[in-house]
């Protein structure tokens, strides 16, 4: 089964976001990336994420708040967070809204790639 | 050898050396035309004094005849630089009436020159025996009308001195008036009348009028000694007025100089001579002056000087003088121009003042200025440090992401070599965005005094916009910096401008930071501002200051925050001002405070 991501990485630079879905894409994974919180707000109606990768710094809507309403809306997709943000307060509040991982951006990508394969259920190294 | 080839002689040496003593001192300069006069009158009345004494020693009546004609040409000799002596000396009387004595005097002589006019004819001539043994010629005379001619000019002299000299007593010069003025008149008269009856056959005696001009050469004589002893009185205080402007000037540190053009000389205190490291020995001209002056200098003292001398006004110049121990000396020149009565320059007179003092305090002073900018640049930073950090941490992680894909790829079976091209060129780019970052931080840490160089808004604009857009997104404020790009050069220091709009912007950020809103935005605006200054404003969306803090914003150790040293508007108040503008704030609802700060256009901007 084919790991469709979606990931937002903030502040208008395209860079990390991009550097990002690349990783995954290497490790044989499908990434879609969103510029925004709004932009993947419009985009969930149409398909379906087996996991979410946020940013807490976004343009307009934050990651905390883009959290918090989609699980008003019982929206039961995994969450990770990979921030350069990461402070106390910014991790619990991701945690408490419960968020599957919370990564900073220097954690190395073998890390999270584990991460990510072991909340989507597909053994690692296997394409 | 008697009595008269005795006294007419003397009479004729007396007349002369008189003569050359005002010679000598009419031709000093300036040209003294009255005293040129005077000198004229008694050698004419040496000459007369000679003719006199050859008539009374004439053989026929011919030689006699000719004698008195020479004679009478040198009394009107006498006559006419007498009256324009009295003229020039007195500087007053009535002109008209100063030319018509001797004029008609004139008129006289040429009757008489002219054959068959002849004043008096002459006879026969008789000798005459007197005391002591002597004896002299007289000439039995016949006088027709025409003689009065030349009296009427002894006249007409005898009323303009006169006048003259009433007009100068009434100024006040009493005692010139009636000794030059007196001594003329008893001379006019006395000679006149005692020659009038000569002729007519009254008196059978020889022409005195040379010994008479003794009372004139006695007056004259009067006049120089008192002259001659006021001129010293006048060399005395001169003397005592210029030490004490000496000891003035040097207590004040002053040297004091005078070029005199015509002669192209030059005058100066001692003063001078240290201030621009001359032996006292050494003579002065503007030459050696400008020699001492510092090599880069010369060219503007130059200048300043013709500068002064066709524009007419002070010039003032700082200079250097290098000194023997390779340091140098800043000399304040100051001069103004004397020109005479057409117009034309004839001296220079000014000023030197050692200046070093206040140049190395000066020099000081803006050393610990940019040391205080310097700091103030630090602690600015160090407060947008975090957010600077987060800036660098960016492409770091890019980069790191980049690299752990390419191995992914290299590691496929086969190797997803394509993969790698943009992969390269992304980690490439994310490398000089973080040398970008580190180079618009190094630029601001380091210590430099100010250089103006004509330089673009926009690109201020964009570093500005660089260092603060992570900072502003982690407070969630929007900063919208436009224009600039459009706008004219300005001429001024980059990194001390960008510490001004940065000092702005962060200012800015802390004022919205302290009241919690929901619009949260910093707006940079550029405008050109007249033909010659760029504006531009900082404004905010917060709540504006208040009015009692309005007056004090600028003032040292001024602040409203927490942590804040109170000197980063100060020191942007400076910085603008050093570039000649002017930084200064107001409320403009609706948006908050608004800060405005002008920029003078480059020369080559204006053009635009």
């Amino acid at each position: 089964m084919a790991i469709q991501n979606s990931l937002s990485v903030g502040a208008g630079d395209d860079e990390p976001r991009r550097s990002f879905a690349r990783l995954l894409r290497a490790a044989g994974m499908r990434p879609l990336t969103h510029a925004s919180a709004e932009a993947l707000l419009a985009d969930t109606m149409h398909r379906r994420f087996d996991c979410l990768v946020l940013d807490v710094q976004l343009p307009g809507m934050t990651g905390h708040e883009l959290q918090e309403q989609l699980n008003a809306s019982g929206f039961a997709t995994p969450i990770f967070f990979i921030t350069a943000y990461d402070d106390r307060g910014s991790r619990q509040r991701a945690l408490a809204a419960g968020c599957a991982r919370y990564f900073s951006k220097s954690d190395p990508g073998r890390v999270v790639l584990d991460a990510l394969r072991a909340v989507v259920g597909k053994p690692p190294g296997n394409a | 050898m008697n009595w008269i080839t005795i006294v007419w002689p003397m009479v004729a040496s007396a007349c002369l050396t008189l003569g050359l003593i005002e010679l000598r001192i009419a031709l000093n300069r300036p040209l003294d035309g009255a005293r040129l006069l005077f000198s004229l009158s008694a050698f004419a009345a040496a000459a007369a004094c000679g003719l006199e004494l050859a008539m009374m020693r004439a053989n026929s009546p011919l030689q006699f005849q000719a004698l008195l004609n020479g004679f009478d040409v040198a009394a009107g000799v006498v006559i006419a630089s007498l009256g324009g002596f009295v003229w020039l000396y007195f500087r007053c009387g009535n002109k008209w009436l100063a030319l018509a004595g001797p004029a008609i005097y004139a008129v006289g002589l040429v009757f008489e020159f002219l054959p068959g006019w002849a004043l008096c004819d002459l006879t026969e001539l008789q000798t005459i025996d007197t005391f002591g043994g002597a004896s002299y010629r007289v000439a039995v005379l016949v006088p027709n009308p025409l003689i009065a001619l030349p009296y009427l000019g002894v006249l007409l002299l005898l009323v303009f001195v006169v006048h003259a000299s009433i007009e100068l007593a009434r100024r006040g010069q009493r005692r010139r008036a009636a000794v030059i003025g007196g001594s003329v008149v008893v001379w006019a008269i006395g000679a006149g009348t005692h020659s009038a009856l000569i002729e007519v056959g009254v008196l059978q005696m020889p022409y005195l009028v040379s010994p008479a001009y003794l009372v004139i050469m006695l007056a004259m004589a009067y006049q120089l000694t008192s002259d001659v002893s006021a001129a010293a009185q006048l060399g005395r205080q001169l003397q005592e007025s210029e030490r004490r402007m000496d000891l003035a000037s040097a207590a004040a540190g002053l040297g004091v100089w005078v070029w005199d053009l015509r002669r192209n000389a030059v005058w100066a205190t001692a003063k001078i001579h240290s201030l621009f490291g001359i032996p006292q020995s050494e003579r002065l001209d503007p030459a050696r002056l400008i020699a001492a002056v510092h090599p880069d200098d010369r060219d503007a003292l130059r200048h300043a000087v013709e500068a002064s001398l066709t524009n007419d006004r002070d010039f003032e110049v700082e200079h250097r003088v290098p000194r023997g121990d390779a340091a140098v000396r800043w000399i304040a020149t100051r001069g103004r121009v004397e020109r005479d009565a057409s117009g034309s320059p004839i001296l220079l007179r000014g000023v030197a003042l050692d200046i070093s003092a206040r140049r190395r305090s000066e020099l000081e002073l803006q050393q610990l200025q940019s040391q205080l900018a310097h700091s103030s640049r630090v602690s600015m930073l160090g407060q947008l440090s975090s957010a600077l950090a987060h800036e660098l941490h960016q492409p770091l992680c890019a980069i790191l992401r980049n690299a752990e894909a390419a191995e992914l790829f290299l590691q496929q079976d086969p190797p997803m070599l394509g993969e790698l091209r943009p992969i390269l060129a992304d980690i490439r780019a994310d490398n000089q965005r973080a040398r970008d970052v580190i180079e618009r931080l190094r630029r601001l840490l380091k210590r430099r005094s100010m250089a103006s160089q004509t330089l673009a808004l926009g690109d201020l604009f964009g570093d500005t916009a660089a260092l603060t857009r992570a900072d502003a997104a982690a407070r969630s404020i929007r900063v919208e910096i436009e224009g600039g790009s459009d706008l004219p050069k300005v001429q001024g220091d980059p990194v001390h401008i960008q510490q001004v709009l940065l000092n702005l912007v962060v200012n800015a950020m802390d004022a919205i930071d302290r009241e919690p809103a929901d619009d949260r935005w910093v707006a940079v605006r550029a405008r050109q501002h007249g033909r010659s200054e760029v504006e531009v404003a900082v404004s905010d969306s917060g709540h504006g200051i208040r009015p009692e803090d309005l007056g004090s914003l600028f003032e040292p150790f001024f602040t409203t925050k927490a942590e804040g040293m109170g000197i980063g508007l100060t020191i942007a108040r400076t910085i603008v001002e050093a570039h000649g503008g002017r930084l200064w704030a107001e409320n403009v609802p609706p948006a908050g405070a608004t800060f405005r700060f002008t920029l003078p256009v480059a020369a080559e901007g204006a053009v635009r």
